[in-house]
């Protein structure tokens, strides 16, 4: 990986995604998009509206910073520092839970210069 | 913090972690890393006759601006960034190459190398440190996230296992020190405790003791020795796994970080 890679990935941001509501204890309901077609299967077949995903502690701790402000590194850092880890151990970690965020599309990431954080001139 | 591999020992700011390693004696590569990016790759190679250094510093650095190879500590080196540096020593050529790192810490780097050899090797990476007799060499390394795991043989089939577990809370729920080795072991290893000692004379940990299994029908089973216990300064579980003839004080050539 050459270290623009890692610097991108480091300074993106993952945002949670605001359709996914909680369907109990540690419990997340992702609604589902059918295509047109399987409107019409639906009368026949019991397709759920839904997807439901249940975390553990540590994964709805790490969903949780996933606030659409903090970057990849603050979100390693953070575990980092909770861990006491290492940088690297904390970074193979969190990427990896948030690869597996994605997929279940609890998390889209946004890429570090994309996203229109408030920045300390903002504050002003 | 140290590094030591097979052929050398450096001392490298702490915030440098190997992302990359060959476990081979007589060819291989070390890089190191840290949040910004690669920050040392270390290459070696053993080769019979003295290399023409200058030449291969200047095959590195090439298509660049021509630049003046000074020595230093022994070494031959071209400052960049990226700086090139590389030795031949003991018949094993060292060389280093720093993509991104200013002059004045490359100098203590080169300053800091010692030869890995003698009668004891030391091993420092991953977090993990350890110094072993001169026979025993690492056959499998695993570096994962909150486990790393070095295992050294000896050409008598002797062992020497290192383990170090990090994130305590999780792994060790409510099992104390010996059970939490059971588990890992598995049960067809039957443990014994045999004592309590502190590592480096404060860290407090249990000895446990096996006979493992002999590969051949009528052979005997090794003796083993483990060594559990919990550095609280670092948040690490470390367990020593010794099985063969007792090494003289090996728990405590086994250094916590």
């Amino acid at each position: 990986m050459t270290d623009n890679t890692l610097l991108f990935q480091l300074h993106s941001v993952p945002v949670p995604n605001r359709a996914v509501t909680p369907s109990g204890p540690g419990q997340l309901s992702v609604p589902l998009r059918h295509p047109f077609w399987a409107r019409w299967l639906r009368l026949v077949l019991p397709l759920s509206k839904e997807k439901k995903i249940e975390l553990d502690k540590r994964g709805n701790e790490i969903l949780a910073l996933c606030d659409g402000q903090r970057t990849v590194e603050e979100l390693i850092d953070l575990h980092k520092d909770r861990w006491h880890l290492s940088f690297f151990e904390s970074r193979a970690m969190i990427l990896q839970f948030l690869r597996q965020l994605l997929r279940h599309n609890l998390i889209v990431i946004i890429p570090g210069d994309a996203i229109d954080r408030p920045t300390e001139q903002h504050l002003k | 913090m140290k590094l030591a591999w097979h052929p050398f020992i450096f001392d490298v700011p702490p915030t440098w972690e190997v992302i990359r390693h060959r476990n081979n004696p007589d060819e291989g590569q070390l890089h190191l890393a840290d949040r910004h990016g690669e920050q040392m790759q270390i290459f070696w190679k053993r080769m019979k006759e003295a290399p023409a250094i200058a030449a291969r510093l200047a095959e590195l650095a090439g298509g660049g601006p021509r630049r003046r190879i000074v020595e230093h500590h022994g070494w031959q080196v071209s400052f960049g960034p990226p700086t090139f540096a590389a030795r031949y020593d003991d018949t094993i050529l060292l060389t280093l190459v720093f993509p991104l790192v200013a002059t004045a810490p490359v100098r203590a780097i080169l300053e800091s190398y010692r030869p890995n050899h003698g009668p004891e090797r030391h091993w420092a990476a991953f977090g993990l440190d350890c110094v072993l007799p001169a026979e025993f060499h690492p056959t499998e390394v695993k570096a994962m996230p909150a486990l790393q795991v070095m295992h050294f043989e000896n050409s008598r089939n002797e062992s020497v296992t290192i383990h170090r577990y990090g994130m305590l809370a999780l792994i060790l729920g409510a099992d104390d020190l010996a059970t939490f080795f059971a588990r890992t072991k598995g049960p067809r290893t039957q443990l014994r405790r045999t004592g309590t000692f502190r590592q480096a004379g404060k860290y407090p940990g249990v000895e446990l003791s096996y006979r493992s299994r002999s590969g051949k029908l009528w052979g005997r089973g090794r003796e083993g020795h483990v060594w559990i216990w919990q550095c609280d300064e670092f948040q690490r579980l470390y367990c020593l796994d010794q099985c063969g003839e007792p090494i003289r004080d090996l728990v405590e050539k086994v250094h916590c970080q």
